[in-house]
């Protein structure tokens, strides 16, 4: 398979990751928004990432759609998979008082556990394509 | 176009993924919307009390409300309520509950 057929499946996937879980969200905006603040945040940011996530999950969407743009959205659905990823470990590692309700969208049937498996899958995932585009990007150099 | 044809059947099947699953949801019988708060039990409400405007949860009806508590019988976890509430502590048993054990 031709790498810029493997980094446009990999883009693909996190295309399909941030895209049901911002439709998901924004169908049902008030589960959302109650789900958001029994999580371990301060009322204020869960109430900042109530209205900037859905639609920094879109953006992230939009940038690995275009190829122009696919390093971009690489770099930030990375950026993100860490942010994620790291509040679902803190929350299993007992950082927080208490554990909160494993009630986020589309994953909710996963449980904290699976939670963390699935982000390390797509952060990996991320990893890989920012590798595979960097390495293209470096091949092209090289030949030029 | 070509170069993108992977991305748009991802975008595709996401966007029909979340419409089956809003056609699913709205496809069962629906009984009334109420507004959901969080109940909070301590010394000075041992009965059960809503704090706070911040302790609403959710707007929807009860079969389609992922309750934050274990399911149980004892405890009101959600009270359930045809309008918002506008004054606070609400001791208030509201119009239907979603229990939990203690």
């Amino acid at each position: 398979m031709k790498t810029s057929t493997q980094i446009q499946l990999i883009a693909s996937a996190l295309i399909l990751l941030f895209l049901i879980t911002a439709i998901s969200k924004l169908t049902d905006f008030g589960l959302f928004k109650g789900q958001m603040y029994k999580q371990t945040l301060p009322h204020e940011f869960a109430t900042f990432l109530i209205w900037t996530l859905p639609c920094i999950e879109l953006l992230v969407s939009g940038l690995l759609f275009f190829e122009r743009t696919r390093w971009y959205g690489l770099l930030a659905s990375a950026f993100l998979m860490v942010l994620f990823t790291g509040y679902v470990a803190l929350v299993l590692f007992g950082f927080f008082s208490h554990v909160p309700c494993a009630c986020g969208g589309v994953i909710k049937e996963l449980g904290w556990k699976m939670h963390l498996v699935f982000n390390i899958f797509f952060l990996l995932l991320s990893f890989l394509g920012i590798y595979m585009v960097h390495r293209g990007r470096r091949i092209v150099g090289k030949q030029l | 176009m070509k170069k993108s044809i992977i991305p748009m059947l991802a975008v595709i099947i996401a966007v029909g993924a979340s419409a089956f699953t809003t056609v699913k949801n709205l496809n069962h019988k629906k009984t009334a919307d109420l507004y959901w708060y969080e109940v909070t039990y301590d010394a000075s409400h041992p009965a059960g009390t809503i704090a706070s405007s911040s302790d609403f949860y959710t707007q929807s009806e009860k079969s389609q409300v992922n309750s934050p508590c274990d399911a149980g019988t004892v405890k009101d976890c959600l009270r359930g309520f045809t309008s918002a509430l506008t004054s606070y502590p609400n001791n208030a048993a509201g119009t239907d509950q979603i229990k939990k054990p203690n």
